[in-house]
């Protein structure tokens, strides 16, 4: 019988399973409805059970957390510190590992660079165009405005879709990989 | 089993995103058994555990003031392990279990359930919490002593499967409630019900209905569905009961033979047979009301 290819998501948000980082957990399974998949959640709020056996089980990962003062959440930084033994293992390696950060207004872009950063340099493999940012601003000001001029060049919750495919295309091995909407105007316009 | 279906949403839970949330699931299934809980105070939580996950955003709203009881307040037991964001600590302080029913309104789910929550805790109406589907019969002796049965999966293996292949942990639960609220709703009927339900378990050992249940499948499915799991008017069971007999007894033996058994008068009789004819009138349909309802033991 043919297995099926298991993503993890890491949830390292302090708002753990009702966080407003667990509802785009949420659109991240509903995206993922593939008969080749299973998902599997820790909330790393909550204890830990066999972490060594979930992650070797793991094809791929979806890492996720809130921004808490310029930084990834606590419960992430302790799963990062613990992992330090998985580095270079096989455990990690080769497997590929998408990014989802939320924030309020300021500090996710770098959080997610940077936690990309931490994860490639444990021996994982990231995706194009497989991490985000989706932030409150941004929330209010999609919901709020019908018509915006840079409306592409927001992450949005449709992106989503985008990460969860690359990191599927690159679980397939296939190389079909999407690109979010890219702002071809005039970057250098004024929007202030 | 086909009377356990129901027409409550099924699948509030794809069977993925439920093994997606597989460990978490049995992790708190796991505190909340360790806790030694009441059954009501178990089932409250186990409903909050998967609403979480089906609604995180916004699982608990408001609707009125709470006033004051003497239940235990939910922060005071809620496993450490259900991660509670600082949203629903805030919203939950001060809450007892009976006040989640009374005064607010959970996500999408029907009113009813609240309704038989505050009547169950509240010793109005009898729920017995099962960790195994009941057979009808098991049905049928608690529907006897007035009490209807809900069942929650507590085995943590199976947290994370449909029940039956039918439905989630959660559907299963409140499908449950939902029909104690039917059953206990509907004052007019339940003396009927019960007298009902009582004389179906005088005959259920009788050789004559055990080889009709063998012989014929269809028989069975509709017998143990009207007689343990239908909740309806008692004239509608007895129609119901009626006409699955007459398919299966062509000369009408068996069905005079059950009306023996339950010492029904030449007049509860004649009404019995003039059941799903043309000819049965409303004083046939009184005559059999009484009849089912003297044969209660329950009510006063």
């Amino acid at each position: 019988m043919h297995n099926k290819k298991n993503i993890l998501i890491i949830n390292g948000s302090l708002g753990g399973p009702t966080g407003n980082t667990s509802v785009l957990i949420k659109k991240i399974i509903e995206l993922i409805d593939d008969k080749q998949f299973s998902v599997e959640i820790i909330h790393l709020t909550v204890e830990l059970i066999d972490l060594e056996k979930r992650l070797k089980k793991a094809d791929g990962f979806i890492f996720t957390s809130g921004t808490y003062w310029d930084s990834w959440g606590s419960p992430m930084q302790k799963f990062l510190e613990e992992c330090t033994q998985f580095e270079a293992s096989d455990i990690l390696l080769f497997k590929p590992a998408a990014v989802i950060i939320t924030m309020h207004s300021v500090g996710g872009k770098s959080v997610l660079s940077r936690l990309q950063g931490v994860l490639n340099t444990l021996g994982l493999v990231l995706p194009p165009m497989s991490g985000l940012v989706y932030s409150l601003s941004t929330h209010l000001a999609l919901e709020n405005y019908s018509v915006i001029d840079f409306h592409d060049d927001f992450w949005s919750i449709e992106d989503i879709s985008v990460v969860v495919h690359n990191l599927i295309t690159i679980l397939k091995k296939e190389s079909c990989f999407l690109s979010w909407p890219v702002d071809r105007k005039d970057p250098k316009r004024r929007w202030l | 089993m086909k009377n356990r279906q129901g027409s409550y949403k099924k699948l509030l839970f794809s069977p993925s995103s439920l093994a997606a949330h597989g460990e978490y699931l049995r992790l708190n299934l796991e505190e909340l058994i360790k806790l030694k809980l009441t059954a009501f105070e178990f089932t409250t939580l186990y409903i909050i555990l998967f609403l979480r996950l089906k609604h995180p955003k916004n699982w608990l709203q408001p609707k009125s003031k709470s006033e004051t009881n003497n239940e235990r307040l939910i922060l005071d037991y809620i496993p450490h392990t259900f991660a509670l964001s600082p949203w629903e600590k805030e919203k939950l302080a001060g809450l007892s279990t009976l006040d989640l029913f009374t005064s607010h309104n959970l996500k999408a789910i029907p009113l009813a359930i609240n309704k038989t929550m505050i009547h169950w805790i509240t010793g109005q109406w009898k729920i017995e919490m099962l960790e195994h589907i009941p057979s009808p019969r098991e049905l049928l002796e608690l529907q006897v002593k007035n009490t209807r049965c809900m069942t929650v999966t507590t085995n943590p293996k199976k947290i994370d499967k449909l029940v039956l292949e039918s439905r989630d942990p959660l559907s299963f639960v409140l499908h449950d409630l939902m029909h104690a609220e039917q059953f206990f709703s509907q004052a007019d009927s339940l003396r009927g019900q019960l007298g009902f339900y009582r004389l179906i378990k005088t005959i259920y050992d009788q050789p004559d209905l055990k080889n009709m249940l063998k012989n014929s499948p269809d028989f069975k499915k509709e017998f143990e569905y009207v007689t343990s799991d239908m909740n309806a008017y008692v004239i509608h069971l007895f129609k119901c009961l009626k006409s699955a007999i007459m398919r299966v007894d062509l000369d009408n033996n068996f069905f005079n033979q059950i009306l023996i058994w339950w010492n029904m008068s030449e007049a509860e009789i004649h009404s019995s047979h003039q059941l799903n004819t043309p000819y049965f009138s409303s004083n046939d349909e009184v005559i059999l009301k009484k009849f089912f309802e003297k044969n209660q033991e329950i009510l006063s």
